[in-house]
């Protein structure tokens, strides 16, 4: 991420808190984010995991029925061949058994072919499942997760941490600018100084230019950044819709705090 | 054309929101412990997400393969195991029915549905409702029989866009 310099490297500088608070908004947003993505992607591996169980288990029935069909005709083979007797003359007289002879191939055919394909499926999903299972590894710094872990640790650890660290350093901020904040993020004991539309204005223009200058980094260093880099958004709370919290209500995330105010 | 969800395209979206925010408040914060922050929480938060999604970088470690790999090597192994159940598998085209309800979608085309939800694109662009009714997965037969595309559950965006135009000008 490039930053600019810091202007005050051994001091305060804060010229707007409540860009702090945009910020500490995007972190419970992302963790937010990113746990409803968890448990969308977790459903979407796990459907298919299912999907590919229970094709087997199909195939596995379907085995049974062959190897069935199999002994039974090898039962009716081997009746027929003790079905040869002697006639009055003493010659044996073999039975003919090749209708009985052509089923046992066709039924040892289908027992081969339904073994080489359930052996072909298990070895897909074994490969599957081996991904799966890194996918799944807890996070760890010592011996790293897998993939859902990471998630799990973003969305229930970092991201709440950092909003914590945030709202403390929220907290000596707006006790030094006296600005006291209620529950649902109103001041309180002076009245709201509403920001000028011009200021509205800048800050979305420069959320805006942001994401662009984002977007272009993300496409020039991340291989799997897809060329349009478009992804469809709720338009109620601006989410990925995966993650959308609203319903496609007309909610707005307001800044909660969580801390006492009254120390 | 595959049938990849744009998980990627959604989890690169949330770190942008995010990454995009830091900047503007950096412009707005700009002192020790602002450094101390991002680089305990913010600089990593976005390694982390890049690293879920292509995998370990020298940063970050992460067992296995990254989303879009994952993503990628998923669905090849369900092509491979549709093409070697053939059609004496009961799972033909099942996985396209089996997917969550609010995604379905090809990776490259970032094309995302969700029922009524009126959606917009992080480009900021509309992205027109598609009027996918629901008979598309209840009468998957009824599509082969009658246009003689691809065999049922496996249409891509393409497809289906193909197909509800035929219909609507028959």
């Amino acid at each position: 991420m490039d930053l600019p310099e810091l202007i005050k490297p051994n001091g305060v500088y804060v010229a707007d808190h409540h860009s702090l608070m945009d910020l500490v908004n995007a972190i419970v947003y992302t963790g937010e984010s990113l746990a409803s993505l968890r448990s969308a992607v977790d459903g979407y591996f796990r459907s298919i995991e299912n999907a590919m169980e229970n094709s087997i288990d199909d195939f596995r029935r379907q085995l049974q029925d062959a190897q069935s069909r199999l002994s039974d005709a090898r039962a009716a083979l081997s009746a027929c061949e003790d079905s040869g007797y002697y006639d009055d003359d003493g010659n044996y007289v073999r039975p003919n058994c090749s209708c009985e002879r052509a089923e046992v191939r066709e039924a040892e055919s289908e027992v081969d072919r339904i073994r080489k394909i359930l052996e072909r499926l298990e070895a897909i999903k074994s490969k599957v499942d081996s991904e799966l299972y890194k996918y799944r590894q807890p996070f760890g710094v010592v011996i790293p997760g897998g993939g859902d872990g990471v998630l799990e640790y973003l969305s229930d650890n970092q991201s709440k941490e950092a909003s914590d660290f945030m709202n403390r350093l929220l907290e000596i901020i707006e006790e030094y600018l006296s600005v006291n904040v209620s529950a649902d993020g109103g001041v309180t004991s002076t009245p709201p100084k509403e920001e000028p539309i011009e200021i509205t204005r800048s800050k979305a223009d420069a959320f805006r230019e942001a994401s662009v200058r984002v977007m272009e980094r993300q496409r020039t260093e991340q291989p799997s950044s897809h060329p349009n880099n478009a992804v469809a958004l709720c338009l109620g709370c601006g989410r990925p819709v995966v993650a959308c919290i609203c319903a496609n209500g007309p909610l707005q995330r307001e800044r909660i705090f969580n801390y006492d105010i009254s120390r | 054309m595959s049938m990849i969800p744009d998980y990627v395209s959604q989890v690169q979206e949330v770190a942008r929101q995010l990454e995009a925010q830091a900047l503007v408040t950096a412009t707005q914060w700009s002192d020790s412990r602002r450094k101390e922050f991002y680089d305990r929480y913010i600089e990593p938060m976005l390694e982390w997400i890049d690293t879920y999604v292509n995998g370990s970088s020298g940063a970050r470690s992460m067992q296995g393969m990254g989303l879009d790999d994952l993503l990628q090597f998923m669905d090849e192994q369900v092509s491979e195991f549709e093409a070697a159940g053939g059609s004496a598998s009961a799972g033909i085209g099942f996985f396209y029915g089996s997917m969550p309800q609010q995604i379905m979608v090809s990776p490259r085309t970032s094309r995302s549905e969700v029922q009524a939800m009126p959606l917009t694109s992080s480009n900021g662009v509309d992205i027109p409702e598609e009027q996918a009714p629901d008979q598309i997965s209840k009468n998957r037969t009824d599509w082969t029989v009658d246009y003689n595309l691809n065999s049922p559950g496996n249409f891509s965006a393409q497809n289906l866009r193909e197909i509800l135009n035929r219909r609507r000008n028959n």
